[in-house]
């Protein structure tokens, strides 16, 4: 007699966690962007690479935030002397690749 | 130093849907913009729009004449239905007792919150404010009272962004010189009458005595208003999600067309999308309207009432196909479709019709079912009608059925992961 293996008990199941639960940790206030171009590669952040951005007032020092201007949006790593509006703090990102 | 039970906090966005696409196109910002362009009437004017005064009520054209820069932007409900769920959930963080009251207004019960807490009701609800301020980049009118009635009228007192309570001490300076018809739940009709007794104020209405009310017969609804205006609560928190007004759903589309099965097929697609929206809902349409949008940005809309309360989309393409060349003019191009799904009844009190007709919704409802089941595990769409497939085909395999639930920041209307707005 053949058998497969057993089916996990839904309690286990639940120790599983979603890619999205993951990289979200406040989900009320988080927001997708793209990136474009590669003026951020030296944070580790190219071309086409998705960041998620929590719209938060304490950013801090080090962190990298999504300033607005009259371009447009812009990614900056958060310094002394910053131009334009901060709309948020970057708090994750992914990227997929061409076997996508 | 509460000296009423009750502690009642209502939330209502500022120009919420205009604000909203302020926040998810950022060239918007800081402009005059309305929303309603999809069915050429006013639903939403930022404040810079309303400081020109346009405001709801005013049509596109004379808006258009007041400020000829003016933004019209199309309304993206799935945005709003976004943010209004991000709101609901925000206050529910703080209070387990929230009235998802519309899209943009919540009402919330905080007694006993500030024990919990250790913090004065007022900054309490100035947490919740803020909180919701940041996270949705949207302002809001908050206001706090004895009764939803009272929270209601202290929300309305200062915008945007106000925030106003209302206690026994200062009551009675709010209701002294506010018109009775601006009262939550007083009607035109209504206020007409009351005037009729020598009733023209909330205060007036508040300072009536039993007897007064007795004879002049008042109902149980102005009962009710008037104990809360007394700031009494006796209206409680609605706690069930409410049954929609109306559900919309419309897309742009690239390149334009003039051909109409294109159009029938775009317009098969948001129907189902309505269509399994009403069904979340456990509701069915009595009445559907849907539009064409011409390249020039002129819209030719039908609408009718369906034979039956129905949440099937077949029912409505039906419709659609049956009405289309009264709107449709061959030869003219057109770059948006929408379909509007309205006068609700839920479901189970659809009553069998003489006919037999109901026989063949009710074969049909198992099958919706299923597809319900699919979309809530593969994503929507992941089923659709052959009538679709010429909207649906191209789209399903350029997605690959990748979609996130969060809100992309962006000018395209679209949660698809591919039309992101970037940044650099």
């Amino acid at each position: 007699m053949r058998t497969g293996f057993a089916a996990p008990a839904t309690e286990e199941l639940a120790d599983t966690i979603t890619i999205g639960e993951y990289l979200i940790r406040h989900k009320e206030s988080t927001y997708l962007m793209k990136v474009e171009g590669d003026g951020m590669a030296s944070e580790g952040l190219l071309d086409g690479d998705m960041v998620l951005f929590e719209r938060r007032i304490d950013a801090k020092r080090g962190d990298i935030v999504i300033v607005l201007d009259e371009a447009g949006y812009r990614l900056v790593p958060l310094s002394k002397r910053l131009v334009g509006q901060i709309i948020g703090v970057v708090t994750a990102s992914f990227r997929t690749y061409a076997a996508f | 130093m509460q000296p009423f039970e009750k502690v009642i906090l209502h939330f209502d966005g500022d120009s919420f849907f205009a604000s909203v696409e302020q926040v998810m196109d950022y060239r918007l910002k800081g402009k005059p913009v309305v929303t309603g362009g999809e069915r050429g009437a006013i639903t939403s004017a930022s404040y810079e729009a309303k400081r020109l005064g346009i405001s709801r009520g005013v049509t596109l054209r004379d808006a258009k004449k007041i400020c000829p820069d003016l933004a019209i932007v199309p309304g993206n409900y799935l945005w709003y239905s976004v943010f209004a769920e991000r709101m609901y959930t925000i206050v529910r963080e703080f209070t387990s007792i929230v009235e998802e009251y519309s899209i943009d207004e919540c009402f919330a019960d905080i007694t006993g919150l500030d024990v919990v807490m250790k913090m004065s009701y007022e900054d309490i609800a100035r947490v919740i404010k803020s909180k919701l301020e940041t996270s949705l980049g949207v302002t809001f009118g908050v206001g706090m009272g004895p009764s939803k009635v009272l929270a209601k009228v202290a929300s309305k007192h200062r915008k945007p962004a106000g925030f106003t309570v209302i206690t026994s001490q200062n009551r009675e300076d709010f209701l002294r010189e506010l018109p009775l018809g601006k009262v939550w739940g007083i009607g035109p009709a209504s206020s007409i009458a009351f005037s009729k007794m020598g009733v023209f104020t909330a205060l007036q209405l508040a300072e009536t005595t039993d007897a007064w009310i007795d004879h002049h017969r008042v109902s149980l609804p102005y009962r009710e208003i008037r104990a809360e205006l007394q700031g009494m609560s006796v209206k409680e928190l609605s706690l069930e999600y409410e049954i929609p007004h109306s559900i919309i759903v419309s897309r742009t589309f690239r390149p334009p067309s003039s051909d109409r099965e294109v159009l029938i097929s775009q317009l098969s697609k948001h129907i189902e999308s309505a269509c399994a929206k009403a069904r979340r809902y456990g509701v069915c349409a009595r009445e559907m309207r849907f539009y064409l949008k011409t390249q020039e940005f002129a819209y030719k809309g039908y609408e009718c009432s369906l034979p039956l309360p129905t949440a099937s989309p077949i029912d409505i393409i039906r419709m659609v196909k049956k009405f289309i060349n009264r709107i449709y003019v061959p030869g003219v191009l057109y770059r948006a479709t929408g379909i509007c799904l309205r006068g609700f009844v839920p479901e189970s009190h659809l009553s069998s019709d003489l006919f037999g007709e109901s026989v063949g919704v009710e074969k049909r409802s198992h099958v919706h079912k299923v597809i319900d089941m699919l979309s809530r595990k593969f994503g929507d769409h992941t089923v659709f009608l052959g009538s679709s497939m010429k909207a649906l085909g191209d789209q399903k395999i350029r997605e690959r059925g990748k979609t996130l639930e969060i809100p992309m920041l962006g000018i395209c209307r679209t949660t698809n992961i591919g039309v992101v707005r970037c940044v650099e």
